[in-house]
């Protein structure tokens, strides 16, 4: 029988379209390209149509794994095919943009420009063309972009932070060493709509008229199933995991390792990660003779197994945003020790309850070192801090977080028909 | 048994729909069929003329309707929400498929699923016979090679019509919606979408044409045409850019030759001359073979 029937009503979250932004992501296994591809391919489940743009020279995919129907697009064009007098005026271009860090004004926003104008226009045009309901701009450089770029129409701009919001923006060490960039950084942040940062410190840190646009957006914290937890077989391993940077001060437990390896044979330390300190750090552990003992594992897909298997977390990071590994350790029962003074690491590590915080005064390696004996010393308190690891990671689960992100994009107005 | 929710936009073609339905109900493909019909604001008649068709057909149909017209995209955006069946066909108002398509076109979908393959990330497309008015018609390949986004925009070897389409519900629904600021070549740009975002078009193996298009210009707006062609160009130029820049002077002489014959066929000589004019300077090397294959054809 036919069945000719009226219009329905469709009614439920709106359906966006919506560009995630990232400077770089060929082949990039960092945290904030692992969430930013886990929220991308999370929001397209949900029905979002989602494009992730990279501005880069590498040609390669993204290291994660997207979602069917996630596009990524790189906005710069590949070298190959420009004109040769093209490609030697880039050269030139990037040659004084590696020679000539910092200099004077007003020959600063001549660099600026011709390192940061190209991301910014192509971005503009970009938006333009596919006019997204919303930006999402990961990081300084991409939001720098976001916030100049003029596409002719009222788009949502969206800055998500990944790190504490001294580093991002006073640390001359991280992205463009140029004062005038880091001016710019914060100056261009009331152009955006919303700022996404990780904690609640986090947003107080900002200026008041800032802090009303500043909402805390944590990473989702897969929760890892109990039957797995129960068959975890945990034996005399301390593990640490991130880039080997200066920041993750691998140096410092690799010391600490020395002062107290002899007292635990039969313990070892296995560090995952790669990173520019590599050849450093083995050369350190071969000059503390422990070869054997303390190990560069390099990268792992298989990562969970490791938290499953070790026994403790040992993340002396100086400084960290939302560090993905002590999520995924306390996920996975397994007690951390960070220092007290670490942000993201104080905040999610309950000193006593789901692992320990280093103090910070004093002799930080001596420090690490005493709070590692102590735990690897006493079954009992490791099981008792790894046990309230996974329910410490509950607000984090991925439908609040995705939640919580629709939420934020304007996705939960509802619509009415079509 | 398999479901399929047929998707047909229509527009002030009751008899073309006449056509589309009765080509649908012939198909030889014996899995459950429903027909979705979004009537995109046809004045009262024309309506009246759907209501009774959809009424006098044995296969289920479900009738909608915009209040108003409201173009092809928003017509189409409102047949994906109406999509309830895990796969999904399209067919244009006036378009034909011949008995075997679904059939066929299911065949295929079986053979990459025995080989291991991801169904949800294939669109079947077919060959076509395009019939212009007045004019026999033509068998057209359609060619699913590799750099597939490279081919629909030339649109030689490749076109991207969705009426030739089988696919998933899931598969459409991961290519997004239909880009409402394109009256013409949406499913151009829904195409690309799709291949961008990790999917694949591929054809049934051994079969000839599997439907009738039935193509003219007459009415079609030649400047319209050459403005949805320079969106798309836009919205994907980081990918178009990569097949380096004659690749880039071809899609825009090809453009700009395409608004000429829609001029050409509207009798508006003057648009026409400017946009040929434009192709050549896109392209004048495109131009003078293009022209020197036209005298050697007049020649003979």
């Amino acid at each position: 029988m036919p069945d000719a029937s009226p219009a329905p009503a469709v009614s439920g979250p709106r359906r966006l379209k919506l560009c995630f932004v990232i400077e770089k992501l060929a082949d990039r296994s960092g945290g904030a390209e692992r969430v930013l591809i886990e929220t991308a391919n999370a929001l397209a489940d949900r029905g979002h149509q989602v494009e992730l743009l990279s501005h880069e020279f590498r040609g390669k995919p993204p290291f994660y794994p997207l979602r069917f129907g996630v596009v990524h697009t790189n906005l710069r064009p590949p070298r190959v095919n420009r004109r040769r007098i093209r490609r030697h005026f880039d050269a030139l271009r990037e040659s004084l943009h590696a020679r000539f860090k910092v200099v004077p004004a007003p020959l600063d926003r001549l660099l600026w420009l011709s390192k940061n104008g190209g991301f910014w226009r192509r971005l503009e045009r970009h938006l333009a063309a596919n006019r997204p309901d919303a930006v999402i701009a990961f990081m300084p450089p991409a939001i720098t972009a976001l916030a100049l770029a003029e596409p002719g129409y009222p788009v949502r701009r969206l800055a998500s932070m990944h790190n504490a919001p001294e580093q991002d923006f006073h640390n001359p060490a991280r992205w463009d060493p140029s004062p005038l960039d880091r001016k710019r950084r914060l100056a261009l942040m009331p152009r955006m709509d919303r700022i996404l940062v990780l904690l609640p410190e986090y947003r107080d840190w900002y200026p008041p008229a800032l802090r009303e646009k500043a909402v805390v957006m944590p990473n989702a914290v897969t929760p890892v199933a109990p039957r797995l937890l129960k068959r975890a077989g945990r034996g005399p391993l301390v593990i640490s995991v991130g880039r080997l940077a200066t920041v993750k001060r691998h140096e410092l437990l690799i010391d600490a390792w020395a002062r107290i390896g002899a007292e635990f044979p039969d313990w070892e330390l296995r560090i995952f990660g790669t990173g520019p300190l590599e050849a450093a750090l083995k050369a350190r552990i071969e000059q503390a003779g422990l070869g054997g003992k303390v190990r560069l594992m390099g990268h792992t897909q298989h990562i969970m197994k490791q938290y499953l298997a070790a026994s403790l977390l040992a993340h002396p990071a100086e400084f960290e945003g939302f560090p993905l590994a002590v999520t995924e350790a306390l996920a996975a029962g397994l007690p951390v020790v960070g220092f007290e003074d670490c942000s993201g690491v104080n905040r999610l590590v309950r000193d006593g309850e789901n692992g320990l915080l280093v103090p910070a005064a004093g002799d930080r390696t001596e420090n690490f070192a005493a709070a590692l004996t102590g735990l690897m010393r006493d079954e009992t308190r490791r099981r008792s801090l790894g046990a309230a690891g996974p329910a410490s990671m509950m607000d984090y689960t991925p439908d609040k977080v995705i939640d919580l992100w629709e939420d934020v994009l304007g996705a939960q107005q509802m619509e009415a028909g079509t | 048994m398999s479901r399929l929710d047929v998707l047909m936009p229509h527009f002030r073609d009751p008899e073309g729909l006449a056509l589309s339905l009765a080509s649908v109900a012939g198909q030889s493909w014996t899995g459950d069929i429903r027909i979705i019909i979004v009537d995109d604001g046809s004045p009262g008649a024309d309506f009246r003329a759907v209501e009774a068709l959809a009424a006098a057909q044995e296969l289920p149909v479900v009738l909608e309707r915009n209040t108003v017209n409201r173009g092809r995209p928003y017509t189409r955006n409102r047949l994906l929400d109406a999509i309830d069946s895990p796969y999904v066909a399209w067919l244009d108002a006036g378009d034909v498929w011949y008995p075997a398509k679904i059939e066929k076109q299911f065949e295929q979908f079986s053979r990459l699923r025995l080989a291991g393959e991801d169904i949800t990330r294939y669109w079947i497309t077919c060959h076509y016979d395009w019939q212009w008015t007045g004019r026999k018609p033509r068998l057209i390949h359609q060619d699913t090679g590799e750099r597939q986004v490279r081919e629909l925009m030339l649109g030689r070897k490749l076109r991207a019509y969705l009426w030739t389409l089988l696919g998933t519900a899931e598969s459409f629904r991961a290519a997004g919606r239909f880009d409402e600021r394109l009256p013409r070549l949406q499913d151009l740009d829904y195409f690309l979408r799709f291949v961008l975002g990790g999917g694949t078009l591929t054809v049934p193996e051994k079969t000839r044409a599997l439907c009738l298009y039935h193509k003219s210009d007459l009415g079609r707006n030649a400047r319209e045409i050459r403005r949805c062609n320079r969106l798309i160009r836009d919205k994907y130029n980081p990918h178009l850019r990569i097949y380096g820049p004659a690749f880039l002077r071809t899609i825009r002489y090809n453009a700009d030759m395409l608004a000429a014959r829609f001029a050409g066929n509207n009798g508006e000589r003057l648009k026409q001359l400017y946009y040929m004019g434009s192709a050549v300077a896109d392209h004048p090397k495109r131009a003078v073979g293009a022209m020197r294959h036209h005298l050697l054809r007049a020649g003979k």
